[in-house]
């Protein structure tokens, strides 16, 4: 499938971290992989039921895939399949938030042999994971420099706060037979900030006073911001009550930068969010975000290093701000399945040229290995 | 007379030295200040009493008493009680002082040398390979 040429060569990790990364990557890379370890000393060893449940969203959207996980859950050894997509359907576990599945699907929906079109079910927004709104409003961006512009869409059909859920979202992709590389290298400034305050089973005035708060911290800097408000009731809203807010930051050169923020889950220990607090942590984490900058934001670094490394046989660029410990394990794995290695360069912010403030730039280049997608019916 | 007055600045210019040492804020001037002001008039009030005293007593002894003087003197304002005993503790509770500034200033620290980012990522193997 990948024509890099498969190697039957099996890949063995240790440990429960990473693990939606190296299935990702093995799936993409066509590569067995073998995970031991995973919580053998844990009072609860084994995969978790969120993991399984991600287990079993990659036999859905594979054909032919082989995954044995042993009596205890300690070790999982995984033959990817070929990559089908198509129509797919699935019940997210509630440990863990759509975002969660929704990125790995990200990465391997521009290389199935159907166009996929994905229901996912759970919960839409909590506070360990990117929530949709956030993928929506950043991602998809991101994803379009990509080449992947006909059919791209998220909806949020239904909204679910964790901890019950009762969300809905639809992901559709395209499958193009090649990635277009990318030369990304000006990030711009800032040129407008959008937000999205979502409230579901609690008063519709949250969001308003969410939205309040917000944007007396973020008029300081810039006049240009609107945030929509999202209050949804009955079927719509799902399970469990909740509020929450996603910032983007969007650039000359149209980059977006975003953060979020999400109240704290129904049944948790500690005090109630207050929404003032909550959306003056949310504009914080923007200007944040903003300050490390660079032409990706930090949630969507390792998707854009993938699409660059499986893209066309040509040079890829991009520069980023500070990598994130996820994207430098990312870019281990790399070179792990794809043998591809990136030119690392950092940016020294120059006085004289720009108004560049903020973080280090680094510049990350490569060549990409020239992934067709293959299995793509050619009419 | 001459003599126990040099001693008493000498003691002030210690204490400011101290304090500045100690910490670099604003706030810690202001008391700096003050405590200048306060050991002034007390130094008045040592000068009185040499002049009453005579010469019988030995400098040693006058400094004893001077010492004394301060004490009290101590004792009766609140004020400098509260801004002299951070300096008899320094040494236990140094560290705690501008805990948040270290902070910051370490974070920047970090933040501003930047390691060799390829071998942080790939380590020596790759760096090798290059």
């Amino acid at each position: 499938m990948a024509s890099s040429g498969s190697n039957s060569h099996v890949l063995t990790y240790e440990g429960c971290n990473f693990l939606r990364q190296r299935l990702v990557l093995a799936t993409l890379s066509n590569r067995p992989v073998k995970i031991k370890k995973i919580r053998s000393k844990d009072a609860n060893p084994g995969v978790q039921d969120f993991e399984a449940s991600f287990i079993r969203l990659l036999d859905r959207i594979t054909n032919g895939s082989r995954i044995e996980v042993n009596e205890t859950g300690t070790t999982v050894y995984y033959q990817p399949g070929l990559l089908h997509g198509g129509k797919i359907e699935h019940d997210c576990n509630e440990q863990r938030a759509i975002g969660y599945y929704l990125e790995a699907l990200i990465c391997l929906a521009p290389f199935t042999k159907e166009p996929l079109h994905a229901t996912l079910r759970g919960v839409t927004n909590d506070q360990v994971d990117v929530s949709v709104d956030y993928l929506k409003a950043t991602c998809l961006p991101l994803l379009q420099q990509f080449g992947l512009i006909a059919n791209l869409d998220l909806k949020i059909t239904k909204r679910g706060a964790a901890p019950e859920g009762g969300g809905e979202v639809i992901f559709t992709c395209p499958n193009p037979r090649k990635l277009r590389p990318v030369k990304t290298t000006d990030f711009g400034k800032i040129k407008r900030i959008r937000g999205w305050a979502f409230a579901t089973r609690v008063s519709p005035q949250t969001a308003n006073r969410i939205v309040e708060s917000a944007r007396g911290v973020l008029n300081r800097c810039l006049t240009d911001i609107y945030i929509y408000t999202d209050h949804r009731k009955g079927q719509q809203g799902g399970k469990s009550p909740g509020f929450g807010l996603t910032l983007v930051a969007e650039t000359t050169t149209g980059v977006m930068l975003g953060s979020e923020a999400v109240s704290r889950p129904k049944g948790v220990d500690g005090d109630p969010t207050v929404p003032e607090d909550l959306g003056r942590g949310a504009s914080k984490l923007l200007l944040e975000e903003i300050y490390r900058g660079g032409c990706v934001d930090s949630v969507n670094q390792s998707i854009a290093l993938l699409f660059m490394a499986l893209g066309d046989q040509d040079v890829s660029k991009a520069v980023l701000g500070p990598l994130t410990p996820y994207t430098i394990q990312f870019l281990r794995h790399l070179q792990d399945f794809f043998k591809v290695i990136f030119k690392i360069e950092t940016l020294k912010a120059d006085d004289d040229t720009e108004l560049c403030t903020g973080a280090d730039k680094i510049q990350l280049t490569c060549i990409g290995v020239g992934y067709t997608n293959l299995s793509k019916k050619t009419s | 007379a001459k003599k126990v007055d040099s001693k008493g600045e000498k003691s002030d210019s210690e204490m400011n030295s101290n304090m500045s040492d100690s910490s670099g804020g604003e706030d810690a001037d202001e008391d700096a200040e003050s405590e200048l002001d306060d050991d002034g008039d007390s130094d008045d009030e040592v000068d009185e009493e040499e002049d009453d005293d005579d010469d019988d007593d030995e400098e040693d002894s006058s400094i004893e008493e001077y010492g004394d003087e301060e004490e009290k003197d101590e004792r009766i304002t609140p004020d400098e009680t509260s801004a002299v005993l951070p300096l008899e503790t320094e040494g236990a509770l140094k560290w705690k002082e501008n805990l948040s500034q270290k902070a910051t200033d370490a974070f920047l620290r970090r933040q501003a040398d930047t390691p060799n980012l390829r071998k942080l990522v790939y380590g020596r193997v790759a760096e090798d390979q290059s």
